[in-house]
């Protein structure tokens, strides 16, 4: 690169040619002032990189990067020139020419600011400018020109007209009759159309490729006088259109300009264009010897129509945001412009940070479901030209679209539902871009896509526009069309769930501001307890709470594929960009997975806790913008549960008694029942497109169906395992809607699923109101009692003992708490042991259906609690944590005492009444244990990856256990053994320290789990038999002995493995145990030889009915309650 | 049963080190005239010395800092032992993993007997819990309470 000339010397001159060789985004000025600098808004220059690999480095050619500045003034002269027949139909719209005076090859499109006419045909000095290159398919790129100067200062004479030369040898025919003088109204783009192969007297060619002015002429005497001579007041009142045909179409860049100016042409003649076969059109068309001129001192025409529905509006602002391929453009973050011809707007200059003015465009304010925004409509007299050039972005967003029969479908719809439709096409693209090809979304020139299947179900009642050829639109151009008034809260947004996640949290962070503000209504309960914490046990935590937003007020509808949750009842709605879960009280067994579902009507339910949250600085995830943008949103409250609920719809099939029979009856007291049947969810809506379903709570939002509620019953729903309190809300349906219905219900009666409703005392009246064939809504309470919890058990306990006796020795109290990361919850009540389902301990993740969530927020069983559980999981237990104690021992009912505080020796005279005591202690030894093999035919590796629990079987062990204040002997079997033992934590560690065995003196690292050599090893002996030897409390391997009922000798690895058990058991921490005195005929059936050695023989022997985790918090509150009492 | 040199009993920090040290072979402890011989403590690691034979470390209850020590140098114990034996014992690589849970911060349930070194009180350890739920420390402090109260305190019924 040449060194910069010396400050204060000339500029160096730039040619054409020079400016090609440029290839990345450039700006340069003739004057680097700092004033002239801020006036042509050329940046500061970049500091070079510090690490620069070559010393040119050639930009991506779709590099948004801004300009690079030339650090040096530079003078780029040319000759401007109408565009070159050749150009692209893009830039000859909108561009000029400027060439190298000597050269004329060296030419490059130029878009001016500060556009005179009377610089076309002349050399002129660009002062300041931005290049970018490679905008064409040819390599060329574009010149934008900031500031320019004429090279010769203006052309002597000040006529009234000034001629705009064609570059045409020809010189006007003054002969001609065809004159217009007028004001340039609207200016179409340079279209091609094929012209009739008879009859046509155009130029030459299969297509003419011209444009339309659109002009307000003057009808006086001196119009009619050529050349004008005066600027005498004219009367612009008559419309032409003028055609500018073939070569002439190359004023079309001048006449864009010129909009709201006077010109004159000349050399016209009254022509009729015939297009194809479809029409023909008879209008001024331009000749080879027509001349243009315009009036430089003639007023601006500043009339422009730009009242609301009339295309004749002006719009001034900054462009910022470009989307869907240039089709729609974000000005001042507030306007919306659609842009309807991608040749409306000089392409390469329309980026983000340009300003630019939208002429005859149309203002309409639309009213969607979930938004409002106001749109600048563009048809084909909109004229958009740029009035600031961007230096920060170099992208060019518009790109040439290959329309399939989307593109057509989009076309052929009026602003509103064509800006709608953009929204839909960005929308799906996000949503179901991982889950299914763009061709499959977009559908191709001979396919429907997902977009389209969809849209066409929506826009069904929507018309579509007229088609006219392009003379008809512009000449008998009417935007006039009513979309204003059309019903555009049809028109809902199908919501990434992504954002769906996020404005259900930015609802519920209004909801915490409003709260903590005082703004917001608190539950009632919320109230009694306080602002925002309840009290427990006397202590204060931070409260919950809950709010719903109904689908009506997100606006949105929700689309996507749908997966069975692990909860019963739950679905989740599965997009690209997230899931939602989906709560349907009765979910239908045939409810099919495959296809695309959509839901129209929802419940949004937010649960959380009450707690201060900041604002959020996050974008409206409902806005256009958002739609367009596909922002990432993520999850911000994990404490916060948003699932979707949705309502049932019934078509009431009988009702008990019939109306007739109770109306002249004293019907106080009885009971009233009707039969409904659940509208099937599924809703196949298109015969097309078989593997596209649509399901709902049918779709009326976009029929005209009312939802007018004449009549509101409570009633509760009985179906299947499920009770739910609710109000049966009338739905007048009029109608195909219902046709459908009851075609639907009629092909899948094999599924239909009826229920019962039993209907309240004292609603006699709205009971008559009842039709049967008629639809309602079943409208669960949103505060219901019955809820479902889900989370890991951490413990499980008995629990209000006293009152056991209220339902004989079938139900016990137990008190289960159940955790998630972050919080755990109380659950208690009496629970069947029928009802105690195999599985439930710590560790297990278990979901308890219907609990009931008091008004003090405490969670309680009741009888229609359900309780599954999902997965046991003993490798993420807390390793303090241990399995639950079986049902069998949990249910005993045997009577027992709690020992205060945990002092074995003071309780003598529980134990010798034989009653059971409770107390907290923890193993030192093991006195005894004798291991079993339980498997059967099983291989153990099967068995212990499929259980992944350890299949062997603890027959007896005696643990020395202390409890801080002496030592005693708990003799324990089968699990409550184990418990003790901590087997099943054992059992899953993969390979730990104890299991590195070295038979040749190298290690041997053993690839099995622990639980799965031991099974190994008791298949093989059936019985082991550990006995200790040493002096409690302490523990030693050296003590321990073991024997094989077989009398085979234990390897090294498995007395290893054995000591390791007996050792972990030994070393761990608190345990409750139940317990009572050993029966001495217990020990008896075993046949065992007991070690006797002091002072074991000496120590209580305890027999163990039970043993679970203790949990601190409870026993510190219980014993700093006896502490004070005492 | 008025003895409780068998069991560890629960203590505070301050309770154990100011334990009535009788200078007998080994010495041996006294608390309201019973012996004791082992302790459980509960309280926070605030420092942590990890030698080759032994991990040394301070446990924090709020009323006083315990010195503890943790030996790890079983398989010297057992080196003068049959090679079969020696490899069946699994105490040395479950001493080294239970060194693993002392770091600095942790909740710990310490188990061990009282010992003298150098004139001070510290513990031998025996096993460590680490505890997850800060409300056994609480829980720890209301036992130790209780426990003076109700078994360690009073006179034995011999005294």
């Amino acid at each position: 690169m040449e060194l910069p000339p010396e400050r204060g010397a000339a500029p160096l001159r730039l040619t054409v040619a020079d400016l090609l060789r440029i290839r990345r985004p450039t700006t340069g000025a003739a004057s680097l002032s700092s004033s002239a600098a801020s006036t042509l808004a050329v940046p500061p220059a970049r500091k070079k990189p510090r690490h620069s690999a070559t010393p040119n480095p050639a930009p991506s050619p779709r590099s948004t990067a801004p300009f690079a500045p030339i650090s040096h003034r530079v003078l780029l002269a040319g000759t401007l020139s109408l565009p070159a027949a050749g150009s692209p139909l893009t830039c000859r719209s909108h561009c000029l020419s400027l060439s190298d005076p000597t050269s004329a090859a060296a030419s490059v499109c130029c878009y001016l600011l500060d556009f005179d006419a009377a610089a076309v045909g002349r050399e002129v000095e660009v002062l300041a400018w931005n290049y970018l290159p490679s905008v064409h398919h040819d390599g060329a790129g574009v010149l934008e020109v900031v500031d320019w100067r004429l090279a010769e200062g203006r052309a002597p004479g000040s006529g009234f007209l000034k001629t705009i030369p064609l570059d045409c040898a020809a010189g006007p025919d003054l002969a001609t009759h065809g004159h217009v003088f007028g004001v340039v109204r609207s200016v179409s783009v340079v279209f091609s159309v094929p012209q009739a192969a008879q009859k046509s007297d155009a130029d030459r060619g299969d297509n003419l490729v011209g444009f339309i002015a659109e002009m307000m002429c003057c009808a006086c005497c001196q119009c009619l006088v050529t050349p004008l001579k005066t600027d005498e007041h004219h009367k612009f009142e008559v419309e032409k259109f003028v055609y500018f045909v073939d070569s002439a179409s190359r004023w079309r860049p001048v006449l864009a300009q010129l909009v709201g100016r006077s010109i004159s042409v000349s050399g016209l003649k009254k022509k009729k264009i015939s297009i194809d076969k479809k029409g023909s059109y008879i209008m001024l068309v331009s000749t080879r010897k027509t001349m243009l001129a315009w009036c430089p001192f003639y007023p601006f025409d500043q009339t422009l129509d730009g009242s609301p529905g009339n295309c004749g509006g002006v719009y001034t602002g900054v462009v910022t945001g470009i989307y869907m391929q240039g089709m729609v453009v974000e000005l001042d973050e507030t306007v919306w412009l659609l842009i309807d011809d991608q040749q409306l707007a000089p392409s390469h200059s329309l980026r983000v940070g340009a300003v630019i003015s939208v002429k005859n465009s149309r203002t309409i304010s639309l009213k969607f479901a979930w938004t409002k925004i106001v749109l600048l409509g563009t048809c084909n007299k909109t004229s958009i030209t740029i009035n600031s050039f961007s230096l920060v972005d170099s992208k060019c967003y518009i790109k040439a679209q290959n329309k399939g029969l989307l593109g057509k479908f989009v076309d052929s719809f009026e602003l509103h539902a064509k800006f709608w439709m953009l929204i839909l096409i960005s929308c799906f693209k996000q949503k179901f871009t991982k889950l299914f090809s763009e061709k499959e979304i977009l559908g191709s020139k001979n396919a429907h896509g997902l977009v389209h299947t969809y849209s066409f179900k929506v826009l069904s009642s929507v018309g579509s526009k007229p088609q006219h050829d392009f003379f008809m639109k512009f000449c008998n151009h009417n935007c006039g069309s009513p979309c204003a008034g059309s019903n555009m809260e049809a028109f809902k947004l199908v919501i990434p769930f992504a954002n769906f996640t996020c404005k259900a949290e930015s609802f519920w962070i209004l909801t915490m501001l409003k709260i903590w503000n005082g703004t917001e209504e608190m539950p009632e309960i919320d109230k009694n307890q306080g602002f925002h914490t309840f009290l427990c046990d006397g202590v204060s935590y931070t409260g919950t709470t809950k709010k719903i937003v109904s689908s009506s007020d997100m606006g949105s509808v929700l689309v996507g594929s749908i997966k069975r949750s692990s909860l019963p009842g739950t679905l989740q709605l599965v997009d690209a960009t997230g899931c939602i879960d989906v709560i349907i009280p009765d979910l239908p067994p045939n409810v099919s997975l495959d296809g695309i579902y959509e839901i129209n009507d929802y419940k949004v339910a937010l649960e959380g806790p009450v707690a201060y949250l900041d604002l959020d600085d996050v974008a409206d995830p409902l806005s256009c913008k958002a739609a367009f943008q596909q922002p990432a949103y993520q999850k911000r409250l994990h404490h916060l549960k948003i699932y979707v609920i949705l309502f049932h719809l019934l078509k009431l099939s009988h009702i008990f008694p019939t109306n007739n029979t109770f109306q002249h009856q004293n019907m106080s007291g009885a009971t009233l029942y009707a039969e409904a049947v659940i509208v099937p969810y599924d809703l196949k809506f298109t015969e097309q497109a078989d593997s596209f379903r649509m399901s709902c709570t049918p779709s009326f939002s976009n029929s005209n169906v009312s939802m007018a509620k004449p009549c509101c019953i409570p009633c509760t729903l009985s179906f299947r395992t499920t009770n739910l309190c609710g109000s049966l809300v009338s739905i007048n349906s009029y109608g195909p809607v219902g046709t459908i219905l009851n075609d639907t219900v009629g092909g899948e009666r094999d599924h239909i699923s009826r229920i019962l409703l039993e209907f309240k005392d004292g609603r006699l009246i709205k009971y008559q109101s009842l039709r049967i064939g008629g639809y309602y809504l079943l409208e669960c309470p949103i505060e219901s009692d019955l809820i479902s919890l889900k989370g890991k058990v951490e413990n499980i306990h008995s629990y209000d003992c006293k009152n056991k006796s209220m339902v004989g020795n079938e139900k016990s109290g137990i008190c289960i708490h159940i955790t998630d990361d972050n919080l755990m919850v109380r659950l208690c009540g009496y629970l069947s042991k029928y009802c105690y389902p195999v599985g439930l301990g710590p560790g297990a993740t278990v979901t308890f259906h219907r609990v009931l969530l008091t008004l003090r927020r405490e969670l309680f069983l009741t009888p229609l609690t359900y309780i599954e559980v999902c997965c046991i999981s003993f490798a993420g237990l807390n390793k303090e944590c241990v399995v639950t104690p079986p049902i069998s021992d949990c249910f005993k009912d045997d009577s027992f005492n709690r020992v205060s505080p945990c002092l074995l020796f003071l309780n003598q005279k529980h134990l010798a009444e034989n009653r059971a005591i409770q107390f907290q202690c923890r193993v030192v030894t093991i006195h005894m244990l004798i291991l079993d093999n339980s498997l059967n035919d099983l291989q153990p590796s099967d068995s212990i990856n499929r259980r992944e629990t350890i299949n062997i079987k603890v027959r007896l062990a005696g643990f020395i256990v202390d409890d801080g204040s002496s030592l005693c002997c708990c003799w324990a079997d089968d699990v409550r053994a184990e418990l003790l033992l901590r087997l099943q934590e054992v059992a899953v560690l993969d390979g730990p320290v104890s299991l590195k065995f070295s038979k040749d003196g190298s290690d041997v690292n053993l690839q099995q789990t622990a639980g799965c050599f031991l099974e190994r090893m008791l298949k093989k002996h059936k019985r082991i038999i550990a006995r200790n030897c040493g002096i409690p409390p302490d523990i030693s391997c050296r003590d321990l002995e073991f024997s094989s009922v077989l009398n085979k000798v234990l390897s090294g690895l498995e007395e290893k493995l054995l000591k390791s058990i007996i050792l972990n058991a030994c070393w761990k921490g608190t345990l409750n145990v139940i317990a009572s005195v050993l029966n001495p005929d217990t020990l008896d059936g075993f046949n065992l030889e007991l070690p006797d050695l002091h002072p074991a023989r000496n120590m209580p022997n305890l027999w163990v009915s039970q043993a679970f985790q203790v949990d601190p918090l409870e026993e510190a509150r219980r014993m700093f309650g006896n502490l004070e009492n005492n | 049963m008025g003895s409780l040199h068998l069991v560890h009993i629960k203590l505070l920090a301050a309770d154990l080190l100011s334990l009535t040290c009788r200078h007998t072979s080994p010495p041996s402890f006294v608390r309201c005239g019973r012996t004791v011989a082992r302790v459980e403590i509960v309280g926070v690691v605030v420092s942590r010395d990890r030698r080759d034979k032994f991990l040394r470390f301070l446990v924090d209850d709020g009323t006083g800092c315990v010195p503890c020590v943790l030996w790890l140098n079983h398989q010297y114990l057992n080196a003068n032992r049959s090679s079969g034996a020696s490899v069946s014992d699994p105490t040395a690589e479950m001493a080294l993993k239970m060194s693993e849970m002392v770091n600095l911060g942790g909740l710990l349930r310490v188990r061990g007997r009282i010992v003298l070194y150098r004139g001070a009180i510290q513990i031998t350890v025996r096993d460590v819990v680490l505890e997850k739920n800060p409300n056994v420390e609480v829980l720890h402090w209301l036992q130790c309470v209780s426990m003076a109260k109700e078994c360690y305190d009073p006179r034995p019924p011999s005294a």
